[in-house]
């Protein structure tokens, strides 16, 4: 791992010159950004109507939803679909299923993950590099293809229909994420580091804990980000593993707004629970956005 | 956040290889050996064992025999290889991958380029507008691509209509299967671009300020330090973002199956909706078993690039 | 550890229970040569329903309980579905020992396959037993009879489909009359074109691509069928001239009366009705009511619809409508299967039927005049029951189902990429495939 030192004495010496050249850039970079942050704003507004069609959607009554000349703003707007998911109680306990779910995934995986990551990165030892595939080969199966399989194994586990069972099964696609990304971000603390701390006499041990978790902090919170987000939106082996109607996830809950033989679909109260089910997504960035922002690559950048 | 080195000189070691605790390695790796030996050892060889399994039409062998026949060879791969429907998946499914990869990689470099550069509340307008999209399930989000693209009732039809010159009302994005699968191409770039802009801006503002500055001194266009400086630094998280990337758009299954309602017709099928198709969607737990197997033989091919290139990452000697 | 193990041995013991009680006449009660039982005490049955009765009926669903609960002390958890990935579900269930319910809810196209996998339990001793079973609806029988003609589901529900139409617009256009034929029809929906020229995405009948229901209506109107079964193998049959005429009829309404639908299928059809721009379509009797829905449609159009059976080729004969609806049954590893199959017979007699008949068809053919007195459309919709088609019924017409064949065969034809001919010629071939897989 090559020093971050920079070649700051070149650039010393050509002080007066740099100078010159910064403020005329600064100049021109201050011109320049009107046209980025317009541009900024447009690309924020591409990214966000899909997202304000789902809002105002779950606002709009029925027969507003689709109409030939769309509307951009609910005419007759409506909290029914709202009021409906919101005195549902079983809206409320799937939300805590998802929630029990998605945590435990999350928090198995990051931890399994980051002490796997650490041996990996850290360490040369026989069958490293076997583990290694290993784990990208299980990252690659597909997931619908596991349904089964799945399904059956937890089956002959007595899981079956059960909370952690289906934590089981999300570890499967969960874990070779944490591992294989947090051992990007590990390999991406310069050895040096550990080294150090090893001369002034810690343990091995206490390198981890005091020297390499603060500094892969971040890239943590981002990767259980991602985790979780795979772990809340995942919809086929929840609805198969899970057969009780209190032990479901909101990602079965979306289902009750579709059409069926005998009744139509309520596109309405289809977006006010899927707005619902997306908050604590949505709180989860904000709390975590700062770390989110710097840790997705604390490291990772050649250096 | 860079972590800045001491400058000072060290003692020199004789390796930099640990040697103390030398069970210590395997300690480590051992919670996730378990987890993946409980969780994904026993259905991996099941899948594998379904795909040298004679294919059974129905479900009985499934609810009486777990789904266990008489053995056969590959006899289930001839049968999958030689099928040309198979062949024209694959193909559109690499051309959709392709596609797919490089337009959430390109889309998402330049947002974060444009993320560098712009002032801090567009910033955290921008940032903001990606959470939300990225926040949103892809179920939903392709509900909601689907009417905006409707031929009825469509957003974009509507917008583009009131284009002089252009006629766009009721023109149907579905009936031609090229230009619905650029629909979904939108939608699952549009679900892509998060996670890679978020992730390259945070590289970004990782290369030290200085390497940059001196570049630009040194008289370099913008593109030229963009190749020679920016590009190099951020390789290793193009790397793994590329790999990750590749493996997800090429199992994509949702945005395509719920944009067609369930029902996708054959023009639609990449190999994730093949597999569902002629594996669980038919009973066919053998064949599905069988393309999972080729599906994952074609991923790792192409991903072995990119993995050679991680393992050696932070293994500099 | 302790608990599963224990629960192991209880369900041991239960199917022990269960399968003595079924074999010989033991000294608890039970009825219909064993397959009936009433000794419930302590014990819970699990009943899989469809979210259908949940929204649509949940005091039918709550008087048969209730009963049950009464005669066999046992009591009930209805556990409500969704149609999403509900054979994967099934599948997943019924291939290993946790979580298998008392009581299914199957789908009649569903039935087939699972009663080839031998998933169900045999209700042929008790059939007698069941109310009404001599008069039942011959398309949800059938789809719950074994090829070699056990009892394997119970009816349950049907619907057919009718033509819903804008009283108000069609009145406008001077069509006060109900066309029996398909001639008149067309002529009608013509006159409805004429008086609507002005509004460039009207549909006089909004007939999507993919509809197969209402295509193969036409195909078997016209005398003609999907597929045909001698000697052993099936044989795509849609290339036959009755066929043919038949997809003709339908194609002129999918692409001379219809706009904007010819890549979709029926799953919105009520949505697009709702806004205003269709004057017609072809559809169950409740999507009435989801046309005029204040959450999914315009409810200021229930007083303008109305409905008639789809007319046919002669003024005596309508169009025959694909019945569809569900069935119930026993899954054969069920641990309370006399109680299950008790739950049906409760859930599926008279009295529970009556009460059905407010909002859906009920299975037998002499409880239809009870249906048609509840309201108008559904004395279309009764009238509809009386002759209707079905499937082929094999374990194979699921993948045909799966593999969408008869819809992307319809959506060349709606999309003018083929000619009905091409277009089934194509399908026949796979239908042979399909259809004469092995097991």
């Amino acid at each position: 791992m090559t020093a971050l030192a920079p070649p700051v004495t070149e650039a010393l010496v050509e002080a007066p010159a740099v100078a010159r050249a910064h403020t005329a850039r600064r100049l021109g970079r201050r011109r320049a950004t009107w046209g980025w942050n317009s541009l900024a704003l447009f690309l924020a507004a591409v990214f966000g109507f899909p997202v304000y069609w789902m809002l105002i959607t779950a606002f709009k009554t029925g027969s507003d939803i689709n109409r030939l000349t769309p509307q951009f703003w609910p005419h007759h707007p409506t909290l029914r679909g709202f009021r409906e998911v919101l005195s549902d109680p079983i809206f409320r306990d799937d939300l805590l299923n998802s929630l029990f779910v998605t945590l435990g995934a999350v928090v198995i995986s990051v931890v399994v993950g980051f002490f796997a990551a650490l041996a990996v990165a850290r360490f040369r030892f026989a069958g490293r590099r076997v583990f290694v595939v290993a784990v990208l080969i299980v990252q690659m199966v597909p997931l619908l293809a596991l349904t089964i399989p799945l399904s059956l194994l937890l089956d002959q586990l007595h899981l079956k229909n059960t909370l952690p069972g289906v934590v089981l099964a999300y570890l499967m696609f969960t874990t070779p994420y944490t591992v294989w990304t947090l051992r990007t971000f590990i390999a991406g603390i310069p050895r040096e580091l550990d080294e150090a701390a090893l001369v002034d006499g810690c343990t091995r041990g206490q390198v981890f804990t005091k020297i390499i978790l603060p500094l892969v902090a971040p890239g943590l919170v981002a990767t259980g980000v991602y985790a979780w987000i795979l772990a809340w939106n995942e919809f086929v082996l929840a609805n198969t593993l899970l057969l009780d109607n209190d032990r479901q996830t909101s990602m079965i809950y979306l289902l009750v707004f579709q059409s069926s033989p005998t009744h139509g679909a309520d596109y309405g109260g289809l977006m006010a629970a899927a707005t619902l089910t997306s908050l604590p997504v949505v709180l989860l960035f904000l709390v975590f956005q700062r770390r989110i922002a710097t840790g997705l690559t604390a490291g990772a950048v050649k250096g | 956040m860079a972590v800045v080195t001491s400058q000072l000189p060290r003692p020199a070691r004789p390796s930099r290889r640990p040697r103390a605790g030398r069970g210590l390695p395997y300690l480590l790796v051992l919670p996730a050996v378990v987890v993946l030996a409980v969780v994904a050892a026993w259905p991996v060889a099941k899948i594998v064992t379904l795909a040298f399994q004679k294919q059974e039409g129905g479900k009985y062998a499934l609810f009486h025999n777990g789904g266990s026949t008489s053995f056969a060879g590959f006899a289930n791969f001839t049968n999958v290889l030689q099928d040309s429907t198979f062949w024209s998946v694959v193909l559109r499914t690499v051309l959709f991958t392709a596609i797919c990869v490089g337009a959430s990689l390109a889309v998402g470099l330049g947002v974060a380029l444009l993320l560098n550069r712009v002032s801090p509340w567009a910033r955290v307008v921008l940032i903001g507008s990606l959470m939300f999209a990225w926040a949103v399930p892809s179920t939903v989000s392709t509900q909601v691509f689907y009417w905006l693209f409707s031929n009825q009732y469509g957003v974009v039809n509507y917008l583009l209509d009131k284009l002089p010159g252009v006629s766009m009302q009721g023109h149907d994005w579905f009936a031609d299967p090229h230009q619905g699968l650029s629909v979904v191409i939108l939608v699952v770039v549009w679900g892509a671009v998060p996670l890679l802009a978020i992730s390259l801006h945070a590289g970004i503002t990782q290369i030290p300020r200085e390497v940059v500055e001196a570049a630009y001194c040194d008289g370099a266009a913008p593109v030229q330090v963009f190749r020679h400086v920016l590009l190099p630094y951020l390789r290793p998280l193009l790397a793994v973002l590329t790999t990750l990337s590749v493996i997800w758009d090429f199992g994509v299954f949702n945005q395509i199956w719920f944009m067609r309602n369930g029902h996708p017709e054959p023009g639609y099928q990449t190999i994730g909706i093949y597999m569902y198709a002629n594996g669980i969607g038919s009973s066919h737990y053998n064949l599905g078993a069988t393309i999972a197997i080729l599906m994952m033989i074609g991923l790792l091919t192409v991903v072995i690039v990119y993995v050679r290139q991680l393992l050696t990452i932070g293994d500099e000697a | 550890m302790k608990r599963t193990l224990a629960g192991a041995v209880g369900m041991a013991a239960t199917v022990t229970l269960a399968l003595s009680g079924c074999s010989s006449s033991s000294s608890s009660s039970s009825k219909g040569g064993g397959v009936l039982s009433t000794d419930g005490k302590g014990k819970t049955i699990t009943v899989w329903l469809q979210s259908d009765a949940q929204k649509g009926w949940p005091d039918v669903v709550n008087q048969a309980t209730a009963r049950f609960q009464k005669e066999t002390g046992a009591k009930v958890k209805v556990e409500w579905q969704q149609w999403s990935n509900y054979t994967t579900k099934l599948d997943s269930t019924f291939s290993g020992h946790t979580g298998i319910p008392d009581v299914v809810e199957l789908g009649n196209t569903q039935t087939a396959s699972y009663i080839a996998a031998g998933a169900f339990a045999d209700l042929s001793k008790a059939k007698s037993k069941f109310e009404n079973s001599g008069s039942w609806l011959k398309g949800l029988a059938e789809s719950g009879t074994s090829p070699d003609g056990k009892l394997m589901a119970v009816p349950y529900y049907a619907g057919s489909r009718v033509v819903i139409y804008r009283k108000d617009l069609w009145d406008k256009a001077g069509v006060t009359a109900v066309p029996k034929t398909l001639d008149e029809l067309y002529a009608d929906l013509d006159k409805v074109k004429a008086a609507n020229s002005g509004d460039a995405a009207f549909s006089p009948f909004y007939m999507p691509g993919k509809y197969w229901y209402g295509a193969m209506s036409f195909v078997y109107g016209a005398g003609g069928t999907i597929a045909t079964h001698s000697g052993g193998t099936w044989k795509g049959a849609l290339e036959s001239s009755a066929a043919q005429k038949g997809l003709a009829d339908w194609a002129k309404l999918a692409t001379q009366y219809s706009k904007g639908g010819a890549t979709k299928d029926e799953a919105d059809q009520d949505n697009v009705m709702a806004q205003g721009h269709v004057a017609a379509i072809l559809g169950n009797g409740w999507e009435l009511g989801v046309v005029t829905d204040p959450k999914s449609g315009n409810p200021k159009l229930a007083p303008a619809l109305s409905t008639f059976p789809m007319p046919g080729t002669s003024a005596d004969q309508y169009t025959p409508s694909f019945l569809g609806g569900s069935d119930l049954a026993v899954p054969d590893k069920s641990s309370n299967r006399g109680l299950g199959a008790e739950w049906i017979k409760i859930f599926t007699d008279t009295t529970s039927q009556k009460a059905l008949a407010k909002f859906a068809i009920p299975n037998a053919t002499n409880l239809l005049p009870v249906y048609e007195q509840q309201a108008q459309a559904n004395q279309s919709t009764g009238e509809a029951a009386k002759n209707t088609w079905f499937v082929p019924n094999t374990p194979n017409w699921a993948n045909v189902e799966a593999g969408n064949v008869l819809q992307n065969a319809l959506e060349s034809i709606a999309t003018g990429k083929s000619s009905t001919m091409d277009a089934a010629k194509a399908a026949d071939k796979e239908l042979d495939k399909i259809l004469n897989a092995k097991a």
